[in-house]
Order: structure tokens, then sequence, then C-alpha cells
């Protein structure tokens, strides 16, 4: 995907989150064979870096503009609607991720000050919580950046 | 108006005007949240889209996804097309079967169709078009033969089925879509021969400056390659792994291929594909995330149910019930992608499958039949969009086409919506419940 924005730090943590998902889930067929017990209490860290690499993941489309969306209205229309409408587009899109890195935040705020422990690892809840509002705050950020793009031309509504 | 009307008409609306398929679900489930329920209730938006995507099984499908990338970068869809053709030899519609099984192998590693489309156009386009095959020919039967992809296991939209639909069996699903998945290619198949052969594309005689390509050495090359479906669906049926482990076995594969026999992939690339399957699964899951706030709000209003009497309510005759179900996703199938469908119609069809007592397992095939053949019908088409792009050509010009394997393909969904046999006998011989 040359000549697209990229947000890097994001599509970082996404590679990373997916390398040790497939480390962990090698390390565990490999151990399975060999001693016939399995690690189960991985599963809890494989799914939280899944969460993870879900959010990091759509980051990164989000500031290319990637994600699956209905493009006919946009072509459709001559330009001076088209700006209006990338801004509706624009306040759907940030009053979703504004819900939700507000009641992500809150629950892992809660979470924080129950101080409740993960049920397979028992690590403190929140350590894995805390990871959705931050990301999808950072989501806010790339849909502010990706919709000055679109405003300005720099890139296309085409997928 | 009801909170249901709102939150369906909030839906449709903010899908045609262009809002992410992902938005649009979290943002018209708050929607009925606050006028049918209470505004406190919103608290879900946060346990809701972590809980909905903290699921084991789902860890499969970025793993899968990945797979089909590095399959695709590793040169595999070239050495496979180098063997059939050496196989298949040039005669009329030779290098449209050669696309055709090609497109099916890839299917039968990667999960997805778009991708495999772009990597076996990339390949084949040009040779088809040297050997006078139409460019919008040629890219209008890749489209249509990847998106066999969904069907042949592994298939990431199947892993999302049996995660959706309680009680259905995953190993069952990729058993049943096998059988379709083939049938599908030889109905694409037959009329792609027939029309090669009445225009003369690709005569007996080789094209000039053509090298001739020993079947052995071929197929030494394409070991590998053909080995890797083996690998992925013979683990699973012998129960060496479990979904997710094979899709990990499958990437840990594929990369020693990439990197150690076909050398076609470096460290450096390795790590730029785990960053787009990141990107390509953040897209998908966060679907699935945000789907979980429109099912809760719809669950909790009551929306699906009344959604889903109101169809029963129809006709008492399933087989016309089945038909206009059918003829609803095709339609959505144009629009949006396989995970969509399932995600935003299951709950409603969920109640309408148990009442006219649908296997449910030969049910998500023929869904997921419908979708593939929705992948590439114009105007809205993911596959056909993949190809032309490759092919530089303008999606119209692909029209008659498309229409002609659209046929083709609704011809092999009746098959297998008359006899379900198709599909449920291979599972019921492997001894999954159906």
């Amino acid at each position: 995907m040359k000549g697209f924005p990229d947000a890097r730090p994001e599509r970082w943590l996404g590679a990373l989150a997916l390398i040790i998902i497939s480390m962990i889930s090698l390390g565990n067929v490999i151990t399975r064979y060999l001693t016939g017990g399995s690690f189960s209490f991985t599963e809890e860290f494989s799914v939280f870096l899944l969460v993870v690499l879900t959010f990091a993941g759509a980051s990164v489309a989000l500031r290319r503009n990637r994600h699956i969306r209905i493009g006919f209205l946009e072509r459709a229309l001559p330009s001076k609607y088209r700006h209006a409408l990338i801004l509706f587009q624009a306040l759907c899109g940030a009053l979703v991720l504004g819900l939700i890195t507000w009641y992500g935040g809150k629950l892992a705020w809660q979470e924080y000050q129950w101080e409740s422990l993960s049920p397979g690892l028992g690590l403190p809840q929140w350590w894995y919580l805390v990871w959705l509002p931050v990301l999808s705050a950072a989501m806010l950020w790339r849909l502010y950046q990706q919709t000055a793009d679109r405003l300005a031309g720099r890139l296309t509504d085409e997928p | 108006m009801s909170p249901d009307v709102w939150m369906i008409l909030a839906f449709a609306g903010l899908l045609i005007a262009g809002v992410p398929v992902a938005f649009s679900l979290a943002l018209s489930g708050a929607v009925g949240i606050v006028i049918g329920l209470s505004p406190d209730m919103l608290a879900t938006l946060g346990t809701n889209t972590y809980n909905s995507i903290a699921k084991y099984p789902l860890i499969a499908i970025p793993l899968f996804i990945l797979t089909g990338l590095i399959f695709e970068r590793s040169g595999v869809a070239l050495r496979l097309v180098r063997f059939a053709q050496a196989l298949i030899g040039p005669r009329h519609g030779g290098l449209a079967l050669v696309a055709v099984l090609v497109c099916m192998i890839m299917g039968g590693m990667s999960g997805s169709g778009p991708a495999d489309a772009a990597a076996v156009a990339m390949v084949m386009l040009p040779s088809m078009t040297k050997a006078g095959y139409p460019k919008p020919f040629s890219a209008t039967l890749i489209a249509a033969s990847a998106s066999t992809a969904i069907l042949i296991p592994p298939s990431v939209a199947l892993i999302l089925y049996s995660i959706v639909v309680p009680g259905v069996d995953l190993r069952a699903l990729f058993a049943a879509g096998l059988f379709p998945g083939i049938l599908a290619g030889i109905a694409l198949l037959v009329p792609a021969m027939i029309v090669s052969k009445r225009y003369g594309w690709e005569g007996g005689t080789p094209v000039e400056g053509a090298e001739q390509l020993s079947v052995r050495t071929t197929f030494k090359q394409a070991i590998p390659a053909l080995f890797a479906p083996v690998l992925i669906l013979g683990g699973l049926r012998s129960g060496l792994f479990t979904p997710t482990e094979a899709a990990v076995v499958a990437v840990a594969y594929g990369a020693i291929v990439g990197l150690f026999l076909t050398r076609e992939l470096s460290w450096r690339d390795l790590w730029e594909l785990l960053g787009e399957a990141a990107i390509i699964s953040g897209v998908v899951m966060l679907i699935i995330a945000l789907a979980g706030i429109f099912a809760w709000a719809g669950t909790m209003l009551g929306t699906f149910r009344h959604l889903a009497e109101w169809i029963i309510s129809l006709t008492d005759n399933g087989v016309l019930l089945l038909v206009l179900v059918m003829l609803a996703v095709l339609v959505a199938g144009m629009l949006l992608d396989a995970i969509s469908i399932y995600l935003i119609m299951m709950p409603i069809l969920i109640p309408v499958m148990q009442h006219f007592e649908w296997n449910p397992v030969w049910f998500g095939i023929l869904l997921a039949m419908n979708i593939a053949i929705g992948q590439f019908t114009p105007p809205v088409a993911v596959n056909l969009m993949v190809t032309t792009e490759v092919a530089k050509i303008r999606l119209e010009q692909t029209l008659g086409w498309a229409l002609l394997f659209v046929v083709a393909m609704g011809c092999a969904l009746a098959l297998v919506a008359i006899f379900p046999a198709i599909a449920l006998w291979l599972p019921g011989v492997l001894g999954y419940n159906v």
C-alpha cells in the first residue's frame, strides 16, 4: 500500500500484537504435542492482544479511509455537497469513537478502583481494559487527520 | 414511531450516507438505546465493544488473513499457474480452466476472496490477454472464481457464522463448504469453456515465443503450494488441530516456504505483511466489535424478534420464503461484505431458520454462496473492483460477462438448495454433527 498515509505507531503495535498471538498459539500447539498439556491461561492474554490488534489496525485503516462503506452517494453528489457529506461522516465517526472512549475510560477507571483481577492470570483487569479508550482516542485523532485530507482532496474516496 | 423503526432507519440512512459499516452499526444501536431504553444504558458501548471481540475462536480470523497474504507474496500463485498450464497445455479455454483452478486452490489457503482475486489477476491477466481472451472476460472470470474462497475452507466468513449461530460446529461448516465451492467452480467453468471455444480464444497452436513448460519441473516447484491446503484441511480433518491452531500452523508453514523455499519473501516483507494483516483484520474485527452494540440494542428492544415474526408471517410456504431470503441476501451481498451480512442478518434469520427447521449448516452455506455471487455482481462488487483495477478497465465493461457468471453460479446455488446433500454429505461422512 504505497502512497497511502501511514499511522506508524498503530501499524507497529498491530503487527507486534499479531506476532505475539502467533507465537503463543504456535507454542501452544507444540507444547501440547510434546507434553500433552496446554497452557490455557494464555488464552486470556491472546484475547487481549486480539483487542489491541483490532483497534490498532482499525486506526491505520481509518487514517487511510479503508473501512468498508458504501460510497455511491459521494460519487453521485456534486462536489459542493460532497464536503458537507464528508463532514457528516466524520461527525458520525467522532460520535461513536467519543462514546467508546468515554465509556471505555469509565469502565477501566471502575475496574481500577475496584482493584478487580483477571480470572486467568490474576493481573489487574484495568491493564487490559485501558487499551480500549486509549486506542479509540487515537482513532479520533486519525479520523480528524483523514477528514482534513479528504476535504483538501489529498485522499481519494475510491476503495 | 417505535424505537425499532428509528434504529433501522438510522442504520439504513447512515449506510447510504457512506458512513463506515462499523460506525453505522454502533451509532444506530446507540440511537435505539437512547430512544427505546435509557441514555444510561449507553455504558454498554464500553463493555460490549470489548467483549464482542474478546473471544478465543476469533483469533483464527487475523491468522488466516495473514496466511493468505504470506502465500500471495511467496510467489505461490505463479507456481500454481505454471503447473496447471503445463498439465492442461494450450487448447481452447485452457487458460480459463487454469484461472478457475488456481483461484480455488488459493481459496483453500486463504480466507477471503478479494486478496485471491488480486494475486491471480496479476499473474494470469497478461498471459490470458496475450492468448486472445478479452480483458473484461478474464477479469470477470477471475473475480467470480475468487469468490469461491468464502466457501472453500478455511473461510473467515464461515468462522464468523459458527460464532454468530449457536450450536454450529465450525469443522462441519468447513467440510460442508467444500463441495458447493467445487460445484460453483465447475458452474463457472462450463460457460467459460463454451464461450472460449465459440470465439476461438487461445488456439491449438502455442503462442509465438511461449516457453514449453514441463510437467515434472513445474510440479516440483508447485509442491509447497499444493501441500498447503492438504496441511490445513488434513490437519482439521484428522483432529490434529483446532481451526485456530490450523491457522497458526499455516502461517508458520507459509513463512517457511516464502523465506527458505521460494525465497521470494524477505524478513522485511514479513514484517510489512504483519502490518498489512493487522490493518485488514482491524477493518473486519471493528465491524464485529461494533456490531455487538447493534445486536445488544436490537435484542433488548425486541427489534430482531419483531422482524423475524414479520418475515415468518409473510408466508407459510418455506420454499417461497427461502427464495425471498436468498434474494435479499444477494442484494445485500452486492453492497456489503460477508462478515457484515452475517452479523446484521443472522439475529433476524435465526428464528426464521428455526421456525422452518432449516438445517443451520446448509443454510449457512447457502448464504455464503449468495454472498459469493454478490461479490462479483456489479455495480458494487469487491472482487470485480480489484480485478478490473489490475486489468486497467472500467467496471461497466464487465457487465455482460458478470451477468453470465452470476446466472451460472446461481444455478449451482439452486442445486445446493434443492439437494442439501451436496453440502451435508461430507460433514456427515466425517462424523461431524450437522
